[in-house]
């Protein structure tokens, strides 16, 4: 067999049985790896009213055919569980070398379900898999957890899965992290991973990735090595990481600035890649396989902060812990923040998310320091941002509230529609740092539909958008529609976010970093197709790739039709869509705009061939997609999701 | 070769999302059949252009000028 393993290994924490299951031909064919396994079992194998926290619940991690070869940045690991912060369908991707590991270690997907009766981590060598004891790495940061691990098992050359305290405490937005800073933010699969007492997953593997045609895959590969030489966007990522965004984010309007007030800050460069390459930049570092080397690690040099280090941050991870606060005037103050959710091990986005949301509700009156336990939530306030940081990892006070997501706060606080405005969350998932007022509207449309709990930017990554402008004539090729480059146009958007989506699923099955296929376009399909067969030996063709991720991107969309989650939630927050940018620099391009989503969702139903009036996937499309059982799932619930009863239920999502 | 007329392509030039109504349109006129519109909608534009091309409905220069200015010149080229 060439490119994949062959067989997943299963790991069940309350028998301690440890099985490895085949996969078969027709199921790779279908799937082929990383999102599409992981979306399948979790599908098949988590029923949809499940507790996520409950020990039948599983939690998967998936590599594909390409991982741990040398076809460019191949070595992701997509997570995938029943979200605790959504309820629904909840994944997220991570970088770093592991995943490369897990594949050399004979492994085309990890399942882990039970849970332990004391803390544990796994160790896999090679074939050799055992549960091993973790009562003494329990409570610590992955930093230091990740080094004893090492310690004890006699090798610094392993690759570690972890998580942080919060997942350990179940924060419902507690993420997953390999080689201690690669994080898997999103959906809280830390805290599912946490609630079965798991710590880590210890990995070495000493085998390889066989290739049916070594000669063809380094021709390819070459040829991408070329085209990433000269490519704009990776130039922008390798000097300055993802923060190369926050200049264009600020005259674009798409700067987080109080919880989405504003779209732009006269002070937003002092946090610009630009600016913390010159102060703070310690060293930038790739990913397995990467021509990119996007990452940071970031030392803070002088002030109260002096000499904490750590790997980041992201443009997503620092916004929300730092402007998205209020907090501009010391970048040292983001850096920390964003320093202080990695070593407890939550998603950023989230964690600053339900913070601004806090701040915000105090500012309006809605909450008061009798709720807060004396805090004084006032934007800008670094301290008190860092205390909640901590607050929300222990579950303690005020922060034991704000642990369980924006919406779950609002309802506990009994603060009512009022409330729920300000929590900026589709499906009870906060939108990330791209106000969809600037960047644009493409992504507002996906952030609608996102089938890992809406406002989520990585379900399409729409850097057709983004970044098309750089690239002359992309749009035209793929749209036939040059003016789809500008973000704040519908113009193609809904056939735009079509596109996008159904190749991020792709991208993701391969468990490659979209980096090389979306923000970059050096990697477009054809060539992800010819490394992929160059790689299995197989005969894959555009189209046939390109249908698995949309029936990846259908059968997740079922998971949130079986939850009653249909058309009536594909909506971004009310915010966007009433409140117009106001100016914040006197260079913003975006002043006035609202975001119009009801110019583009009927088309993308179209698109989708979605029931207009649902939201659910028509029998026949599914069907199409061989996903003729999903289709029988569903044909009952299609009636019942439109009956007055469900549309009386006010969800979020419950 | 017209395949619609110039008040039809008028109509889907001012559409602002107009891939899957013009596939459709090809579709219902059996210029493309239904496994080529999947393909289409997969691939994209490009794709819809080569197989126009392919089935000579637009010619050499027609495909060129279509791969410059998108829809707006395709669908002068089809009216």
């Amino acid at each position: 067999m060439y490119g994949w393993a062959g067989q997943r290994l299963r790991v069940d924490l309350t028998t301690g049985k440890i099985t490895k299951e085949p996969l078969s031909y027709e199921y790779r064919r279908k799937w082929i790896g990383g999102r599409g396994f992981n979306s399948d079992v979790i599908y098949n194998e988590v029923p949809p009213n499940l507790d996520p926290y409950d020990p039948r619940a599983r939690v998967c991690f998936g590599v594909g055919p390409v991982s741990g070869s040398a076809a460019p940045s191949t070595g992701r690991v997509t997570v995938a569980a029943k979200s605790p912060l959504t309820g629904g369908f909840g994944d997220s991707n991570m970088g770093g070398h592991w995943g490369a590991e897990v594949k050399y270690a004979g492994y085309d997907q990890i399942i882990i379900q039970g849970r332990a009766k004391k803390p544990v981590y796994i160790w896999i060598d090679d074939d050799k898999v055992e549960i091993r004891d973790a009562g003494h790495i329990w409570g610590k940061y992955p930093r230091d957890a990740d080094q004893m691990i090492k310690e004890e098992l006699g090798d610094e050359d392993i690759h570690i899965m972890l998580i942080g305290p919060a997942g350990e405490n179940m924060v419902r937005f507690a993420c997953t992290f390999n080689d201690v800073w690669r994080a898997a933010g999103r959906t809280g699969t830390g805290g599912v991973i946490g609630s079965k007492n798991l710590k880590a997953i210890a990995t070495r593997g000493s085998g390889t990735v066989k290739v049916a045609d070594p000669k063809k895959l380094m021709d390819v590969c070459n040829r991408l090595r070329q085209a990433f030489k000269n490519d704009p966007m990776k130039m922008g990522l390798y000097e300055f990481g993802s923060l190369c965004l926050i200049n264009v984010a600020n005259r674009d309007g798409w700067f987080p600035w109080k919880n989405f007030q504003e779209g732009a800050h006269p002070l937003a460069s002092n946090m610009a890649g630009e600016t913390h390459a010159e102060t703070v930049l310690k060293h930038r570092e790739g990913c397995y396989a990467c021509p990119i080397c996007c990452g940071r690690f970031t030392q803070i040099r002088d002030g109260k902060y002096a000499g904490e280090e750590f790997g980041g941050p992201e443009y997503e991870h620092a916004v929300p812990t730092g402007p998205r606060c209020g907090i501009i005037e010391d970048a040292n103050d983001i850096w920390h923040n964003a320093c202080l959710t990695n070593d407890y091990g939550m998603d950023g986005i989230e964690c600053g998310g339900v913070i601004s949301t806090a701040m915000e509700w105090y500012e309006k009156g809605l909450i008061t320091t009798k709720e807060t336990g004396g805090l004084e939530l006032e934007w800008g306030n670094a301290e008190v941002v860092a205390k909640l940081i901590e607050m929300i990892a222990k579950r303690e006070g005020f922060g034991n509230i704000l642990a369980d997501g924006a919406d779950r706060a609002a309802d506990k606080l009994g603060l009512g529609d009022e409330g729920h405005y300000y929590t900026i969350t589709t499906r009870g998932m906060t939108l990330p740092g791209d106000d969809p007022r600037g960047l644009g509207f493409g992504y507002g449309l996906s952030f609608s539909v996102g089938t890992r709990g809406g406002c989520d930017h990585l379900r399409s990554l729409c850097c057709l958008e983004l970044s098309g402008a750089l690239y002359p004539g992309l749009n035209t090729k793929i749209l036939g529609d040059e003016s789809a480059c500008k973000p704040v146009t519908i113009n193609s958007k809904p056939y735009m976010v079509y596109y996008e989506e159904n190749q991020k699923a792709m991208t993701d099955c391969l468990n490659v970093c979209c980096f090389t296929t979306h923000w970059s376009y050096a990697v477009l399909t054809p060539d992800q197709v010819e490394y992929l067969n160059a790689i299995t030996g197989l005969d894959f063709t555009e189209e046939e790739f390109q249908e698995v991720g949309e029936r990846i991107y259908n059968l997740e969309r079922a998971y949130w039709n079986r939850l009653m989650s249909g058309a009536r939630e594909d909506t971004v927050p009310e915010r966007f869509l009433k409140e117009p940018m106001p100016q914040g620099v006197d260079y913003q391009t975006n002043v006035g705009v609202t975001f119009p989503l009801n110019d583009m969702l009927s088309k993308y139903y179209q698109y989708r061939d979605w029931d207009a009036k649902t939201g659910f996937p028509s029998e026949r499309k599914l069907k199409q997609l061989g996903l003729d059982y999903v289709a029988k799932d569903l044909a009952p619930m299609r009636t019942k999701y439109m009956s007055e009863t469900e549309k009386k239920k006010k969800k979020w999502y419950v | 070769m017209a395949v619609m007329t110039k008040a039809q392509a008028k109509k889907f030039n001012e559409m602002t999302d107009k891939m899957i109504d013009v596939l459709n349109y090809l579709k219902s006129n059996k210029v493309i059949n239904a496994d080529e519109q999947r393909s289409v909608l997969l691939k994209g534009f490009s794709k819809l252009v080569d197989l126009l091309q392919e089935k000579k409905v637009i010619n050499a220069k027609e495909a060129k000028a279509a791969m410059k200015g998108g829809f707006e010149s395709l669908l002068v080229s089809l009216s």
